[in-house]
């Protein structure tokens, strides 16, 4: 029987030097739509929208995002679940969990959406997460959708570990930030810690169309409840882990077990599929065959009622004294590596700023602005070397080059990988 | 493997340095399958002096910076770029299956494919032996 998904990898060298030393290697390991098609796609699926209306939502930015959310409410089906929850500083469940068999009800209420007060992020994704949870089933999947435009007040770390536990729960959370006076660690750390993802978008006319694909993504999941797993052999050591498609993120060591990397990786959207970056270190070894290990990945197909289904791949290479042989380089692993160290480098270079070290900083973003260039990301280049000669004017980072910067390179693989598929 | 831009010391295996990101070379790169192949070079008005470009599937062209960190793959300040009006990033070359185009970056000084002038940030078709200039440095466009 044909599996649902596909699993495949590629490694950085299919033939590894007999040097006498360990080395490094990648893996790249990419998940897809397999036989699962197009058939089983249209799952329905259990959406909270969680909606800022503070003060500052006033205007032009209340307008789209009503029109916004009526189109969402338009493209449900009967099969599907709504709430919407809205904050300032108090939270409103304005709209508790349901069928959205009244729509035209629906649509009236969102017209009730008034701007007023200020801005507190985790009692409202508090009572999401309530509410998506009356709705939740193994059927469906569950997403909550937020977006906010301001910074919240001193509950930073307060909704982090709400957004751990609605990964627990399988809410996954896409956190939208709108114009550029919200905190961006902060929405990039709830879409990370829920296994969902971030944007940002510049102007009250992008809403709508940030809301309408996010819509088509819930309805292009394929499969829940990705758990990949990798067991390396004997004397290999995992080093670093990788998310690069959909967005890139760093999984951490958190992931990493007695000798084998673990992670959960949600819901798998049938058009982008999912992919992994693993740098491990290597032992030193004779010539002939080595085992690295073993990927095996497992998935729910609620659509087919599959729980579980299971794939594995052995990962073996060469070690050899052939040069020949051992020059060669994979070039999409080479690819992806180089845009993840463009990410790293960004994302150092931010942190050296919000650390108050200005001149790593600018020599970061400088390096980082060299790198960027070379990928012949032009646009993401003038940007850090605008906020590195910020930097070196004795003036600080400005809010839109810091969300450029790390919203883009976040995308860089995912561009990459996209743009080999269609070679193809 | 020592990187030859930082100096940090990265571990064999590594493809780019984990410290300044430079690419690693301690063996010979791989041909990626859209890489730009074949011997395709730009031949300097009117000295005839040839520059062969990368494999590269985008080629940057313009004046290496290293104070602004700006290092285009093709530098031209050997040949007469500062004083010619090159800008730092003045171009770029893009492979398109057999197709090249060529595209100005906003260059301070513009760029011309047989003296019509592109406009910034707008590809146009490149065929061999059309004549390309950058400020006031000319050249001619071979793809074998």
């Amino acid at each position: 029987m044909a599996e649902n998904l596909n699993l495949n990898y590629t490694l950085s060298k299919e033939c590894l030097p007999v040097s006498g030393e360990s080395q490094l290697l990648y893996t790249l390991i990419e998940i897809g739509a397999g036989q699962i098609g197009a058939a089983t796609k249209g799952m329905p699926f259990n959406l909270a929208l969680l909606l800022d209306r503070s003060g500052s939502m006033d205007g032009r930015k209340i307008e789209n995002l009503r029109e916004a959310v009526k189109n969402v409410v338009d493209s449900l089906s009967e099969k599907d679940r709504i709430s919407i929850v809205i904050f300032d500083d108090e939270v409103e469940v304005l709209l508790s969990n349901q069928a959205p068999t009244d729509k035209a009800g629906i649509k009236n209420k969102i017209d009730d959406i008034i701007p007023r007060g200020g801005t507190q992020i985790s009692d409202g994704l508090k009572k999401a997460i309530e509410e998506i949870k009356k709705g939740a089933s193994k059927d469906m999947v569950s997403r909550i959708l937020l977006l906010t435009d301001g910074e919240t007040w001193d509950d930073e770390k307060k909704c982090e570990e709400l957004s751990a536990e609605a990964k627990k729960a399988g809410v996954s959370i896409t956190a939208v930030g709108l114009g550029d006076e919200w905190n961006e660690n902060l929405l990039i750390s709830i879409g990370e810690k829920s296994g969902g993802d971030s944007y940002w978008i510049e102007k009250p006319e992008d809403i709508m169309a940030r809301f309408t694909s996010e819509v088509a993504g819930l309805r292009d999941v394929v499969a829940t409840n990705l758990n990949v797993i990798y067991k390396l052999s004997k004397g290999v050591e995992p080093l670093r882990i990788y998310r690069v498609k959909p967005m890139i993120s760093d999984l951490g060591r958190s992931v990493v077990g007695s000798g084998n990397i673990s992670v959960s990786l949600g819901e798998v959207d049938g058009a982008v599929g999912q992919s992994l970056l693993v740098e491990t270190i290597l032992p030193s070894k004779d010539a002939g065959r080595f085992r690295v290990g073993q990927i095996e990945i497992s998935y729910d197909v609620p659509s087919k009622g599959i729980r579980q289904e299971k794939i594995k791949a052995d990962v073996v290479l060469n070690f050899s004294a052939d040069q020949a042989l051992t020059a060669k380089v994979n070039a999409k692993v080479m690819n992806v590596v180089e845009r993840v160290n463009a990410f790293k480098l960004q994302t150092r270079a931010l942190t050296e700023a919000r650390l108050g070290n200005t001149i790593a900083a600018t020599k970061k973003l400088q390096v980082a602005a060299t790198r960027l260039l070379e990928l012949g990301e032009v646009e993401l280049a003038k940007t850090a070397k605008m906020e590195a000669e910020n930097l070196a004017k004795g003036g600080s980072l400005t809010s839109a080059g810091t969300k450029k910067l790390q919203y883009e390179t976040r995308r860089l693989t995912r561009k990459l990988l996209d743009e080999i598929e269609a070679g193809k | 493997m020592i990187c030859p831009e930082c100096k940090q010391e990265n571990m064999t295996g590594a493809l780019f340095c984990d410290e300044c990101g430079a690419k690693l070379k301690a063996e010979e790169e791989p041909i990626a399958a859209s890489a730009v192949s074949g011997n395709v070079k730009i031949v300097l008005k009117p000295s005839g002096e040839e520059i062969s470009l990368p494999d590269k599937t985008e080629i940057t062209m313009g004046r290496e910076d290293p104070v602004s960190g700006i290092f285009p793959d093709v530098d031209f300040t050997p040949y007469g770029g500062d004083e010619g009006g090159v800008s730092r990033l003045h171009a770029k070359i893009v492979k398109e299956g057999d197709v090249y185009k060529i595209e100005d970056l906003g260059s301070t000084n513009a760029t011309a494919v047989n003296k019509q002038r592109l406009s910034p940030h707008t590809p146009v078709m490149l065929k061999s032996g059309d004549e390309v200039r950058f400020g006031k440095v000319t050249f001619e466009f071979k793809a074998a």
